[in-house]
This record gives C-alpha cells, sequence and structure tokens, in this order.
C-alpha cells in the first residue's frame, strides 16, 4: 500500500528549542491516522511542516508523493486542511467564502456542498468573525470537503467543541472515509479513540510508536504472575515489560510485545512454574498512560 | 482554477470597496481644490484655509494609496502560519498578479487619472505629455508603491506595518545624520557612485522581497535582506573614497590649459563684514574674489572647495573638502568665498600675514538654447511649454506653471529694459546692470515627483549684482525683454587653485549676524 504521509528523520528547531527530533511517519493510504501526544508535544508543528506552512530544518516530508516542500498551488486541490488556530478571512459569510473557494476546486461539489450545509446546521449569511468556534470550525470542515480531497488533515479539530457538534463532525469525517486518507491530531485520545485506524503517539518531539490500532491492542497487556515465593524487584527485566510491579505474592506488569507462547516462555525463564498467570487487554488510554509514564521508547514500536 | 487573477481582483474589490471609495472621495476632492484654487484669491482667511486644506489632502491622497496597497497585501498576508489561504489552491503568480492589477486598478490609475484632469484643467493637451506621465507614475512606484509593497509583504497588519514605517524613518533620520559626518561626501558628484549602488539595490531589494514573499513566504529571509541592505548602505557610504573620486573628478589643470573661468583674489578690502553667523568653536572667514572669463550662456558651479591657510612659524590649518553651493555667472566681476576656520587656529594667527590656499571643485554648464521673451500683460509663453502670467497681488513678478517638469532656466534683463515703475521711495534702476533670476528644476528625474503634474514657478529677478534691489524697482513687468538660457548641459570639471598671500584673517572675519552662505557670494567692493 503506497503513503500519503511519509516522513524521514523530520527535525524542526525554533532556534534552541527542538519542536521534532527525527519524526519517521508513514500513513498508508486510505488510513484514518490519528497523531496523539500531549500539549507541546510537536504534532501542531508536524502538521506544519507537512503543509509547507513550516519548514523542516532537517530530514524530509512527502504528502501524496511530493516533497511538502514544494506543497503548493495547485497541489492543495486534493487535500484539506482545517486546523484550530486557522484564520479564516472574517469579513466574509459562509455562503461568500465557499463562493470564493469554489472555482479553486475541478472536483467541488455542490450536492456535497448542499449535503454537508444541512448536516453540520451552519448559518450561511453570518460573517465569519460572528460564529462561535464550534460553528467555525464547522465552516472550516465544509469548505475543505466540499471537493472530495484524498487527503485530508485536521490539526486539534474536536478541542473544546460541545460532544454534539464533536458527534456531527466526527460523523461527516467518517462519511467521507471511504474516499480519502485522514491525518488528525489530538491531545486528547477519548475525543478520537473509535475514529482512528492507525495511531502514532508524539511526546516531545519524538515518536513515540506509529501502527495500526488493531496492532496496538493486540500487543499491549497486563500480566498478572502469582508466584510461590515474593518476588524480588531487583533483576534485569526483559525490555518488553514495563512498570513491573510486586505484591506479596504478585508480580504486575505491562508486556508491550505480547505473543502468547513467547511471554510465557520468557515468564518460565525467569520464574520456573509460577501458580498463576492472569493476561488482560488494555485500552488505547491505558497504553497511553503507560507510555507516558514509562517515558521512554516503546520496546515493541514497530516503526519508531 | 485556471484564471485566478480576475477571481481573487474581484474579492479584493468587494473586500475594499469602501477603501476605494475613501480613496476616490480624496482624490476628487484633491483634483477639485488645486484646479479651483491654485491662485491666491486675495482674502487671507480663505487663502489660509485652502492652503491648509491643500496640504493635508496632499498628505491623504498618499496615505490613501499607501492604506489600499497594504490592505491589499494584507488580505492574503504572507507573515504568519495561521492563514487560510496558504494551503488552498493559490497559486502565487496569479496571487501577485491580482495584486498588481488591484494596485494598478486603484491606486496607479486614479492617479494618472488624477494627473490628467490637472494637466488638462492647467490649459496642457495631456496626450503630449503621455511620456512624462508614465515617467511620474514610475516614479511614484519607484518611490512609494514599491516601498510600500516590500514593507507591507513582510508585516502581518496595518499596526506592525506603521511600526515599521516609524522605525524606517528613525533609520532614515540616522543615516542622513551619519552621512554628514562623513568627509568629502558633500563634494558634488563625490556620492554619486555608492548612491547609485544604493538606490539600485534598495529598489532591488524590494523587488526581490515581493517576489519571495509571494514565491516562498520566507519572511525573516526577506527581513534579513531589508535589514542587511539597511546595514550595508551606511558601510558602503563610510568605505567610498571619496577624495579619490573627486581627484578624478575635478581633474587637476594641465600645461596650456584654459578656464572657462578666472579666479583671483580682490584686494579691496570690503566695506561690511556682516552676515557670518554663531558656530561653535567657528570663525567664518569673507575673501573678496575677482571673476573673469565666464562666456554668456554658460556658468560655473562650485561643486566644493578645500582650504589651507599658512602662517609663521610653521603653523598651518587645513579643512577637508567641503561642498559647495555658489554661482558664478557672466557680468559678475566680483564675489566673495566665505570659509571656516577652526577659532583656536584663527586666533593664533590673526593679526600675522597668511597664506591661503582654496582649491575649487568647479563645473562648467552651458545652455544649448537660448530665447528672447518678451514677459507680455497677457499670458505668454516661456521654453519647457511653461505658461506664465503676472498676478495681480505679485509686484514684479510672473507666476509660471509648466507642465509635468519645469526646466532649469536662467533669465537676464538688462535694467534699462526693465519695464518696472519706480515705487514710492525707489529710484529708478541705473543702466549697465545685467540682472538674473533662476527657475529651478530636479536635474535628476525625468519628472517632477509629486501629485500635481503641473509644477508652479515663480519667473523673477532676484540677482541684481551690487545693487541692493530693495532700493529699485526690481523684477519682471509686462513688456520686460528676457534672455532666457535653458537645456543646461554638464560641461567639463576643474579643479582650480587659488593662492592669496599676505592677508591678516582679522582683516576679513565675519561678525555673527544673520545670512551666511559657504557659497560664493556677490560682493559689495
Amino acid at each position: 500500500m503506497s503513503s500519503a504521509i511519509r516522513t524521514e528523520n523530520l527535525v524542526k528547531k525554533f532556534r534552541k528549542v527542538t519542536a521534532l527530533e527525527g519524526v519517521n511517519l508513514d500513513v498508508p493510504e486510505g488510513a484514518i491516522y490519528a497523531l496523539v501526544g500531549p500539549n507541546g508535544a510537536g504534532k501542531t508543528t508536524a502538521i506544519k511542516v507537512l503543509m509547507n506552512i513550516f519548514r523542516a530544518t532537517s530530514g524530509r516530508a512527502e504528502v501524496q508523493g511530493t516533497d511538502s516542500t514544494r506543497l503548493r498551488g495547485a497541489a492543495f486541490t486534493s487535500i484539506g486542511y482545517v486546523s484550530e488556530n486557522q484564520e479564516l478571512p472574517g469579513w466574509m459569510d459562509l455562503r461568500q467564502l465557499l463562493a470564493f473557494l469554489r472555482p479553486f476546486y475541478p472536483t467541488w461539489d455542490l450536492g456535497l456542498e448542499r449535503d454537508l450545509f444541512r448536516e453540520l446546521d451552519l448559518p450561511r449569511d453570518r460573517k465569519l468573525s460572528k460564529l462561535s468556534r464550534g460553528m467555525r470550525m464547522k465552516a472550516a470542515m465544509l469548505s475543505s470537503l466540499a471537493y472530495h480531497p484524498k487527503l485530508i488533515v485536521l490539526d486539534e479539530p474536536f478541542g473544546g467543541l460541545d460532544p454534539l457538534v464533536r458527534d456531527q463532525l466526527i460523523e461527516g469525517l467518517l462519511e467521507r472515509a471511504s474516499e480519502a486518507t485522514i491525518f488528525v491530531s489530538s491531545h486528547d485520545l477519548a475525543e478520537i479513540e473509535n475514529l482512528a485506524s492507525h495511531i502514532g503517539y508524539l511526546e516531545e518531539g519524538r515518536l513515540r510508536f506509529s501502527e495500526e490500532r488493531a496492532v496496538l491492542l493486540e500487543r499491549f497487556r497486563e500480566v498478572e504472575l502469582t508466584l510461590d515465593d515474593p518476588p524480588s524487584l531487583d533483576r534485569k527485566w526483559p525490555e518488553s515489560w514495563m512498570h513491573v510491579a510486586a505484591s506479596q505474592h504478585v508480580l504486575r506488569f505491562i508486556e508491550s510485545r505480547f505473543a502468547s507462547e513467547r511471554t510465557s516462555a520468557e515468564i518460565r525463564r525467569l520464574f520456573g512454574e509460577v501458580r498463576g498467570v492472569t493476561v488482560s487487554p488494555m485500552t488505547l488510554r491505558a497504553i497511553f498512560v503507560a507510555m507516558a509514564r514509562a517515558g521512554r521508547p516503546s520496546a515493541g514500536g514497530s516503526t519508531v | 482554477m485556471k484564471n485566478q487573477i480576475l477571481h481573487i481582483f474581484k474579492n479584493d474589490v468587494r473586500h475594499f470597496w469602501r477603501e476605494i471609495v475613501l480613496m476616490a472621495v480624496i482624490v476628487i476632492a484633491y483634483g477639485w481644490q488645486t484646479s479651483t484654487h491654485s491662485r491666491e484669491s486675495g482674502f487671507l482667511a480663505v487663502d489660509i484655509a485652502f492652503s491648509f486644506s491643500s496640504q493635508i489632502l496632499s498628505l491623504l491622497v498618499p496615505v490613501s494609496f499607501i492604506f489600499l496597497i497594504v490592505r491589499a497585501a494584507h488580505a492574503e498576508c504572507l507573515v504568519g502560519d495561521r492563514q487560510f489561504w496558504v494551503t488552498r489552491p493559490y497559486d502565487w503568480r496569479q496571487l501577485l498578479a491580482a495584486k498588481l492589477l488591484f494596485i494598478v486598478s486603484f491606486v496607479n490609475f486614479p492617479l494618472f487619472v488624477l494627473q490628467v484632469v490637472l494637466l488638462w484643467h492647467s490649459g496642457f493637451w495631456p496626450p503630449k505629455y503621455l511620456a512624462g506621465l508614465i515617467g511620474l507614475q514610475v516614479l511614484w512606484i519607484a518611490f512609494v508603491f514599491l516601498p510600500t509593497a516590500a514593507w507591507a509583504v513582510v508585516t502581518a497588519g496595518i499596526g506592525q506595518f506603521v511600526l515599521t514605517l516609524l522605525g524606517v524613518l528613525v533609520y532614515v533620520i540616522a543615516l542622513t545624520a551619519l552621512l554628514s559626518k562623513i568627509p568629502s561626501i558633500g563634494v558634488a558628484g563625490a556620492s554619486s557612485i555608492p548612491g547609485s549602488f544604493s538606490s539600485i539595490a534598495i529598489l532591488a531589494a524590494f523587488i526581490v522581497v515581493v517576489l519571495w514573499q509571494y514565491a516562498r513566504r520566507r519572511t525573516a529571509r526577506s527581513w534579513l535582506v531589508l535589514l542587511g541592505l539597511a546595514a550595508a548602505i551606511p558601510i558602503l557610504f563610510a568605505i567610498t573614497p571619496y577624495r579619490t573620486i573627486i581627484a578624478r573628478l575635478y581633474s587637476a589643470p594641465t600645461a596650456g590649459q584654459t578656464f572657462p573661468v578666472r579666479l583671483a583674489f580682490d584686494p579691496t578690502k570690503p566695506s561690511s563684514l556682516k552676515g557670518g553667523h554663531p558656530e561653535k568653536n567657528k570663525v567664518h572667514i569673507k575673501l573678496p574674489l575677482l571673476v573673469s572669463g565666464i562666456a554668456e550662456g554658460t556658468m560655473v558651479s562650485e561643486g566644493g572647495n578645500r582650504e589651507s591657510i599658512e602662517a609663521p612659524g610653521g603653523l598651518r590649518w587645513e579643512s577637508r573638502w567641503e561642498h559647495g553651493n555658489g554661482y558664478l555667472l557672466p557680468n559678475r566681476p566680483h564675489t566673495s568665498k566665505t570659509i571656516t576656520v577652526d577659532k583656536d587656529f584663527y586666533e593664533r594667527v590673526k593679526s600675522v600675514s597668511v597664506k591661503i590656499q582654496i582649491t575649487f571643485a568647479l563645473r562648467l554648464g552651458r545652455a544649448a538654447e537660448t530665447d528672447h521673451v518678451v514677459a507680455g500683460a497677457a499670458p505668454f509663453t516661456v521654453p519647457g511649454d511653461g505658461r506664465c502670467a503676472f498676478s495681480p497681488l505679485a509686484r514684479s513678478e510672473a507666476i509660471c506653471l509648466f507642465p509635468v517638469k519645469s526646466q532649469l532656466m536662467l533669465l537676464t534683463a538688462k535694467s534699462e529694459e526693465i519695464t518696472c515703475r519706480p515705487g514710492e521711495n525707489e529710484k529708478p534702476l541705473p543702466t549697465g546692470i545685467v540682472a538674473y533670476g533662476w527657475v529651478y528644476d530636479f536635474p535628476e528625474l525625468g519628472a517632477e515627483f509629486g501629485i500635481n503634474p503641473v509644477s508652479t514657478r515663480e519667473l523673477g529677478l532676484e540677482d541684481f549684482g551690487e545693487l541692493k534691489v530693495d532700493r529699485f524697482p526690481g523684477g519682471i513687468c509686462p513688456g520686460t525683454p528676457l534672455t532666457i538660457y535653458t537645456s543646461w548641459q554638464d560641461g567639463p570639471r576643474y579643479r582650480s587653485d587659488l593662492e592669496i598671500d599676505g592677508i591678516h584673517l582679522a582683516d576679513y572675519k565675519l561678525d555673527d549676524s544673520p545670512g551666511y552662505n559657504s557659497g560664493f557670494g556677490v560682493m559689495v567692493p
């Protein structure tokens, strides 16, 4: 499968501050990729480099097969970019904005525009500067979806929106998912947990991991061992075990590269026969919390 | 989209229609005011009111143009990372073309129409002056519109733009002050090399910044270009070898060479030494000179001068090259040169016999055309398509209108032919005096930069040589025949040394009363 977005050792520095440090990203075409990370992790910077708003300090980025530094003009006819801090022309109302933008896009779909208008419940005649934040986001979304973009890039699109608006936007997006690659950033996993097919976790400018959601959920497990004797924590644990903790005869850890046979063999090597083993799947939120607490690259990160 | 130019242009017109209307109102008001009240009415209050409104409108017209350019540039702001348009399929060339179309339509075109109307209203047939009108547009683009566009594309809003302009103003003031400290820079032609380089570099930088910003939006680098240029200009002026340039421009005399002017010290002591001006630690010495050899239809201008004074006991003082601003004309045998000397040195040598050497950097100018015109009671014409008429309010002076650009004119009239009648307490002019008058121009430019393409000049005679003109009916009156020299061409440049030996500086020191002139001055022997 070819890539809609690809970066190689992407570095962006603002004077002494390093916003992105060697980010390698690969977003397959057709994916709904969620770039997650705390505030200040570098998500917006990464997106602005991809959209050729910022220039990378080093490394390279490709968007739809085009070097991001060459992304301009006609290349944007197939890209829809929406950002929470984008400045729309406040002197226009939405009807004027759409009338202005329409001729720029050969694929502009008037029917889709009408549908989106209806779905998103937007006022046509109110100046954009007079719209609420949620309304503005919806207006930006409408103006970025009506031409069937092949790539939809959304930078924190749902932050601060009320749940109803958020659901409307997500619904609108999902309806377009079959025809486009969607790249969405958020600091709040809950916003996009159920939306994403792929997830990347960015922290302090580094991409901690980037992989398919299903694979991620598959490889993280909470493991609880019941032992004959109280375990000693003063030993070297396997690289893939995180947050190893003991309580009397019980040892708990998070396996970041879970494979039933391999993990069982590792346990046997370290403890011999154990009285009991409980393996529990983890939610995405639990995985991210574990990753954030670990503060180090995932042992099992597939594309980091 | 194949043609974004008209699409963006129309959008800008929709966006800025209020600003466009405001600009149009200001331009129309200026046109109306200028065409209906270009001359004094005779009622002081009315004249003051119109003069004030004229000045306000003269300021508002360019301000409204600048405002429109800045607004148009900021509509698709090139600074920052939040503009919606940067991730839309704009073609930068078409965006730039749309902005140019907007500026041409709502800045250049209204200005052009205004100038055509003003020309026509003053009785000049506009198509005849099309080249001049285009020249005026070029000047406006180079001096105002292009710099405005360059600053607009590196700023994010009107506030930032105004702050930047203030910064530029402070820079220009500081640069001017700095340049005035550079020795020998004031000699005519000496700074033409760094001046030309700077002008070209500034224009090139502005064009590069505009193109670069539209093509790549590299604001930080564009600022670097502008700031680098701002730093380079004073350095360029500072490292220019002015003395070498002056030596080349004003060649030393060769054997057998005849000068277009002969200068000699006039041993007659001046009857009056009034006319100095107080200057800290300086004194002014006024040396009477005799001038001869200047042919009719020529003049000699002083590009600069340098002096040295030697006194007994090995005492020596030497000036650097100073700029000169005097003219030497035919039929003016007496003139003077005022030199500025360090007070300390003067105090030490004022009573002893000293030797002064003055080196003049002189330029010869020749008039290619000579016209004889009689000032008529009815409107009359002068060279350069000038139309002159006597104002009922101004005595002995005609007001002339010139289309696009006035010419440099030297007027002469013989005193016995001047038709102005002596007024009360005035005596008739003595015969045998040649009176001179000037109409100035801007020789470097093909047109006279300004909003109004019709320049107004006074046609009068102000130089009566040794006569105190206030006691005589000087000037031009209907019927006065004038000889007008025009189409001045630069002749050769010379360096001329004048040695004056055995004089006492105290005999020539000016007192510190107003009226100082560092150039040549007409002397009363």
